[in-house]
């Protein structure tokens, strides 16, 4: 059942026609039922797979939440008998436990994760090498798996909570059921946000009365959302993909143009579905963390991803990059090169070897290529590039006397920034490395042959559809600057109930009549023929 | 307390005042991105102008587009006072007509159904898109139309574009015109009681009527099927059925067909009749009486046609001459009064 079909919205009428019949009490119940309900949809058998995960996840938490209160009913019975280092030595082999539960539990969610979603990625590697090495043209075949609906969201989602438990920022939920919906909410399951238990869990469980302001005000995320995704993002999908494949044709500005539309299509896309995602959440009374937040007007790309994805950003901050920045092998490595080799270098290791696996491991989890990989090492190198000339960007702009709060530093700032990262996308919209850097290429050459009428016949955008495309991201960067002063829900909701049924009503008309969806009238297909 | 129960009846007014705005909007977006069928492709009117001729149907005509093609309703009225209504879409399967028939069953029960045969040589996966839109657009909301859409649907489609056209249509914004949606709400009747008037002639090359002798000759299990339920339906409602197959000057037939459905007929006591058997007594000539060479009758062709088939069915079936019945008489006065404007 995809996210946008009339299914889903026929799904989430009945979900919610029960969720409210339902006792308070009970209502979390529901959304456990549907979430399940929801997922066998994607196909019965990835059923197990989450099952897999939830019930491994709920054991190693448990277990390791167990000896965190064995450990603290020893220390308390032994309080007057244990000396300091017998209780570091206890500490120590609750800690070891601890850790190798941990590990079955990260081996096993993370082992399937990448089983499932590199394994043709490995084999492909393995077939390279037996062929350069020893000259063998038996291949492995590949698996062909094809990867179960939101699998890594809902893996990173509760491996974070069972690190959460082992570092013992939260308590274990002790309802194997209510920790079930936890990891597989039905609106998030499908891209995110990866949510944290001490975050969502109380908003799942917690008991609403029935409130219609709440339907309503979902709704109209929901509204907002599908506009994003069916009358900007679906709209350009197929004139990005063509214009890249034909590029040897259509090269200069044609691809620059789609270079643009492409992060127009991946933000209406993605944040669309985002929108969707918490304005259903919303409706049963959840309240999801925001994935996005105006990422175009970042000012520097660190900026950027800060506000971009936020919630896997902050999952690979808080789970990767600060464990790997305290982890000792790092720590000491740095002080030697401090001690050893060059103080300055030695003080950036711990940051930028852990960085550099974050980086390294966001390129693998968008994509089991080497395009991503690559894609993630220059989101790494152009940070890396950004702190590092960061004192002789000063200093340029103290002699040229720039002031960095004057709007047009400020606009040359987001203007820089949107176009590096629209850039890089490239990699994203390549079919391999190479083609990547030959589309670079491309860019800059033959910009005179451009003529907008091509685009209109040759690469599928037609005209209308060109104005209907620009006049919607013009509003969707009006509604994110408006954004700025605060939710515009919110004051759509302080306007006369006439002029925001006015409102409604016109988003629902510009989403369904503008919508890139269905199979198209082709009206030649009505013509009658001979019968 | 009276105060309260002002402000209650105050929020039920604007809610009630709601949903009738977002119904209107609905159905209005619904209608403006609809195709028309008025000026061209008019077949997609026939079932929707139905409906307010449904009272005078005293006979109805089901089959596919071999038929509007060929009963002109008004020739059947004037020659023999039979008030009719040509129930055919094009390339229409058994399915559609049988659910064409329970609909007008629900409406009006017809005195007698004449079911044409000519598209129940079809295979079970001839459906076409478009035709099944033309036909079912325009039937109104109930459970045959929904049963319908369910047996017609080919696999990439969806209940929902049946029930919104909108989500079918929506794609329609770039060819709107203002006729869009002044015809929004159009309800003059374009057809003549479904009859679709072709004045094209198109003689055929093979003055001689062959039927093939090859290929698959077994009806496929599902149109018999249907054409079974179509009689049993019928026959439970205590309505008269007639099967016939309009006259066509096509190879496409074969008398392995005739055979089959005359069987059926005769399990079910219902009359068959293949009306290519009948050409020269109906005085068809196809050097004259065709648009298409042969696959279709035009207007001349129909006028014959009609007027012969008004004989048939006056003379086999119970059906009153409603001439000097004032209701009947004033109805297809005003027909003919549209038909001579047209």
């Amino acid at each position: 059942m995809s996210f946008i079909s009339i299914d889903f919205a026929l799904f989430v009428v009945a979900v919610l026609l029960v969720f409210y019949v339902f006792p308070r009490k009970y209502r979390w119940m529901v959304l456990l039922v549907a979430s399940y309900i929801f997922y066998a949809f994607t196909g019965a058998g990835n059923l197990l797979y989450i099952l897999v995960t939830t019930i491994s996840t709920y054991i190693c938490a448990s277990f390791i939440e167990k000896r965190t209160a064995e450990q603290k009913e020893y220390l308390q019975i032994n309080k007057g008998s244990l000396t300091k280092e017998e209780k570091k030595a206890y500490k120590n082999r609750i800690k070891k436990k601890q850790r190798i539960l941990l590990c079955v539990g990260l081996i096993i969610n993370f082992g399937l994760l990448v089983y499932l979603k590199y394994i043709d990625f490995a084999i492909a590697y393995i077939n390279l090498f037996r062929l350069s090495r020893f000259g063998v043209t038996d291949f492995i075949p590949f698996k062909n798996i094809i990867l179960p609906m939101g699998i890594s969201f809902y893996i990173f989602q509760s491996m974070g909570y069972l690190i959460d438990i082992y570092y013992g920022r939260c308590e274990t939920e002790k309802n194997f059921f209510k920790f079930a919906l936890y990891v597989s909410f039905f609106p998030q399951i499908v891209q995110g946000p990866i949510s944290r238990f001490a975050e969502l869990a109380p908003e799942l469980y917690k008991e609403l009365d029935y409130d219609f302001f709440r339907i309503k005000s979902g709704f109209y995320r929901v509204m907002w959302g599908l506009f994003k995704k069916l009358v900007i993002a679906d709209r350009l999908a197929a004139f990005v993909a063509d214009t890249m494949a034909m590029q040897d044709t259509y090269k200069g500005l044609y691809i620059l143009l789609a270079v643009f539309m492409y992060s127009m299509q991946i933000y209406g896309d993605f944040s669309g579905g985002i929108d969707v995602a918490i304005g259903v959440a919303e409706m049963f009374g959840v309240k999801l963390h925001e994935n996005f937040e105006r990422p175009f007007f970042s000012k520097s790309i660190a900026e950027y991803w800060q506000r971009w994805h936020i919630t896997l950003g902050t999952w690979f901050k808080d789970y990767i990059f600060y464990p790997l920045s305290l982890n000792k092998g790092i720590i000491k490595s740095g002080k030697f090169v401090r001690e050893h080799i060059n103080q300055s270098i030695g003080k950036r290791i711990p940051i930028y070897i852990p960085m550099f696996i974050v980086w390294f491991t966001t390129g693998m989890w968008h994509g089991s290529q080497n395009k991503f990989v690559v894609w993630g090492l220059f989101n790494f190198v152009f940070i890396v590039l950004g702190t590092e000339f960061e004192p002789v960007s000063v200093r340029i702009k103290e002699r040229l006397k720039l002031d960095e709060s004057n709007v047009f530093m400020k606009f040359y700032r987001v203007f820089k920034t949107f176009w590096l990262m629209s850039f890089l996308r490239i990699f994203d919209i390549s079919k391999d490395v190479p083609s990547a850097f030959k589309a670079f290429r491309n860019i800059f050459t033959d910009w005179s042959s451009f003529d907008i009428t091509k685009v209109y016949e040759n690469l599928f955008l037609e005209q209308q559809d060109f104005y209907v495309v620009i006049i919607a991201i013009i509003i969707m960067f009006a509604f994110d600057l408006l954004q700025r002063k605060g939710s515009v829900r919110e004051r759509i909701f302080k306007l006369p109930t006439v002029l925001q049924w006015v409102i409604l009503s016109l988003l629902i008309t510009v989403v369904s009549v503008f919508g890139y969806y269905g199979p198209g009238y082709d009206a030649g297909s009505f013509i009658y023929g001979a019968f | 307390m009276e105060t309260e129960m002002k402000t209650k009846l105050k929020k039920t007014g604007i809610v009630l005042f709601k949903i009738v705005v977002i119904i209107f909007l609905v159905i209005t977006l619904n209608r403006i991105f609809m195709p028309k069928y008025v000026y061209e492709n008019q077949d997609g009117r026939i079932t929707r102008e139905y409906y307010a001729q449904s009272r005078y149907s005293e006979v109805i005509f089901v089959g596919s587009s071999t038929v509007h093609s060929a009963i002109d309703p008004l020739v059947l009225w004037q020659e023999k006072g039979i008030s009719s209504y040509v129930r055919a879409n094009a390339s229409q399967p058994m399915w559609i007509s049988y659910y064409m028939i329970e609909d007008a069953l629900k409406c009006h029960k017809p005195k007698l159904v004449c079911l044409d045969m000519t598209f129940i040589k079809y295979a079970d996966d001839f459906v076409e898109e478009p035709s099944t839109r033309k036909a079912l657009d325009g039937m109104r909301l109930s459970s045959s139309k929904i049963k319908c859409i369910e047996a017609s649907m080919g696999e990439d489609e969806k209940m929902a574009d049946y029930l919104m056209p909108l989500f079918r249509f929506h794609s329609r914004w770039k060819e709107l015109s203002i006729d869009d949606i002044k015809l929004a709400y159009y309800n003059k009747p374009v057809t003549l009681n479904g009859y679709l008037k072709d004045d094209g002639v198109a003689p055929v090359t093979e003055k001689e009527l062959v039927y093939t002798k090859e290929g698959d000759l077994q009806l496929s299990p599902r149109n018999i099927e249907y054409l079974r339920k179509s009689i049993e339906l019928c026959q439970k409602n205590g309505v008269e059925i007639f099967l016939f197959k309009t006259p066509a000057h096509s190879s496409n037939w074969s008398v392995g067909y005739d055979e089959q459905i005359g069987k059926i007929a005769g399990e079910y006591n219902v009359n068959y009749i293949n009306f290519d058997e009948y050409n020269d007594i109906i005085g068809l000539d196809y050097s004259t009486d065709t648009p298409d060479e042969g696959s279709h009758l035009n207007s001349f062709g129909a006028d014959k046609f009609s007027e012969y088939l008004a004989g048939y069915l006056a003379d086999n079936y119970e059906i009153k001459d409603q001439r000097n019945e004032r209701r009947f008489a004033d109805n297809w006065a005003r027909i003919n009064a549209q038909n001579i404007n047209r």
